[in-house]
């Protein structure tokens, strides 16, 4: 063992760099991914209590779907495209957000013009009793 | 047989560069597509011009890893995220469009608000007006009502008001009214004229001489004779009810005549104000 070190010295510390090259940018991958994943699950929660599941289904579906794959890609280890579909889902929950402002939006201007009829009427009312 | 053998491969190699270079971007093209449209948007310009450099970043990242050799999968990724961000910005421009109208709106529900808070304010002054005024007539109408029963001497019972007419008297026997007893009777009809919702009981009585049938039909007739110079005087009939007690419910004693001509007597029980007249009890 000691006479095969010997020999091969320069290729031995060669491959033991490469090793812990590999191994370290596996380690940074999944710290970043776990990030990314989380990021995504905190922004998810974010649009979940502006009720974007009811304002805007389609967008929250796809956010919570590219949340999901991205887990899986962890589960098997293939951090580098987890965190595209992390990132993925982060921009699909900000769509889902700006569509649920947008329609809690039109639904205030509908009960404002609503309250704003009800009010002249109640006006004219009060016009004519006089 | 050598040549064919290697050319096979060199085609194939032809073949997949040829196939990698005409690669389908087709997410690609749809997210350019979109962006040619959106940033002639002038309401994505105002609002979100951030989101539409975003979009333009992404197209450069997609330009420089497509001259890389990247990925389709990156490629597309980056797409996707170029697309989502001129979504964003269409919706957020919608987004502004909306708080800006609902910003004007908000103005006008304050002003229409403003506009029935002092309707409602000029109403219940008026009311208040109202209530104090008729609370007024109400008070007048009750000083009025009570000179007009202390004028016809009306006196309050269990029963109600209750006028004793002792100046409207008969000769023993008789149920004419006599000369001069009639205009005692005017200020009841006065009364009666003014307060329409009041209706009368026109009790009859007698002294005890003479048979008691007698007395009972005479006390019946004098009722009936006060209530025909009501009706004379324009009171309605139906808001005239006339009983007969005969010799009962004596007042005085009907063992001198000043006694048996108090006897003989009319009363007249005033109802409420809706119309309602207590019976009298019966004698034990």
């Amino acid at each position: 063992m000691g006479i095969f070190f010997t020999k091969h010295r320069e290729s031995t510390v060669q491959i033991l760099f490469v090793a812990t090259l590999i191994l370290l940018t596996s380690c940074a991958n999944s710290r970043k991914s776990a990030q990314k994943i989380t990021d995504a699950e905190i922004r998810m929660q974010q649009i979940e209590q502006v009720e974007a599941m009811d304002y805007a289904s389609a967008a929250f579906q796809a956010a919570q779907s590219r949340l999901e794959e991205a887990r899986q890609l962890v589960e098997r280890r293939k951090h580098k495209k987890a965190m595209l579909k992390a990132d993925e889902a982060i921009v699909a929950a900000e769509l889902a957000e700006v569509k649920t402002l947008a329609r809690k939006a039109d639904d205030s201007l509908s009960e404002l013009k609503a309250s704003i009829a009800s009010l002249k009427e109640q006006l004219n009312q009060y016009r004519q009793d006089q | 047989m050598r040549k064919t053998t290697l050319s096979i491969p060199i085609l194939l190699a032809v073949v997949i560069v040829i196939v990698a270079g005409c690669a389908n971007y087709a997410l690609v093209d749809e997210a350019k597509k979109d962006y040619e449209r959106v940033k002639n948007d002038p309401a994505v310009m105002m609002h979100a011009p951030n989101l539409l450099k975003e979009a333009e970043k992404q197209f450069k990242i997609i330009g420089n890893l497509k001259k890389n050799g990247a990925s389709k999968l990156l490629i597309n990724h980056h797409a996707f995220i170029a697309e989502q961000k001129l979504v964003i910005a269409e919706e957020m421009a919608t987004l502004n469009k909306r708080q800006d109208e609902l910003a004007e709106v908000e103005k006008e529900y304050q002003l229409v608000l403003g506009q029935v808070q002092q309707a409602e304010a000029q109403l219940a002054k008026k009311q208040a007006v109202e209530a104090r005024m008729e609370a007024d007539e109400a008070r007048r109408r009750t000083e009025m009502l009570s000179r007009q029963l202390a004028d016809i001497e009306a006196e309050k019972t269990e029963r109600g008001l209750v006028v004793s007419l002792r100046n409207v008297l008969f000769d023993s026997g008789k149920s004419d009214i006599k000369i001069g007893a009639v205009d005692n009777l005017a200020k009841l009809i006065r009364f009666l004229l003014e307060y329409r919702d009041r209706n009368v009981l026109i009790e009859g009585f007698t002294d005890n001489l003479g048979a008691r049938s007698v007395n009972q039909r005479l006390s019946e007739q004098r009722a009936s004779a006060v209530k025909q110079a009501l009706i004379n005087s324009g009171i309605k009939p139906d808001r005239i009810i006339t009983r007969g007690y005969g010799e009962d419910y004596a007042i005085a004693d009907n063992s001198s005549e000043a006694g048996r001509q108090q006897n003989r007597r009319v009363e007249v029980v005033i109802s409420d104000e809706t119309g309602t007249i207590t019976s009298r009890r019966p004698v034990q």
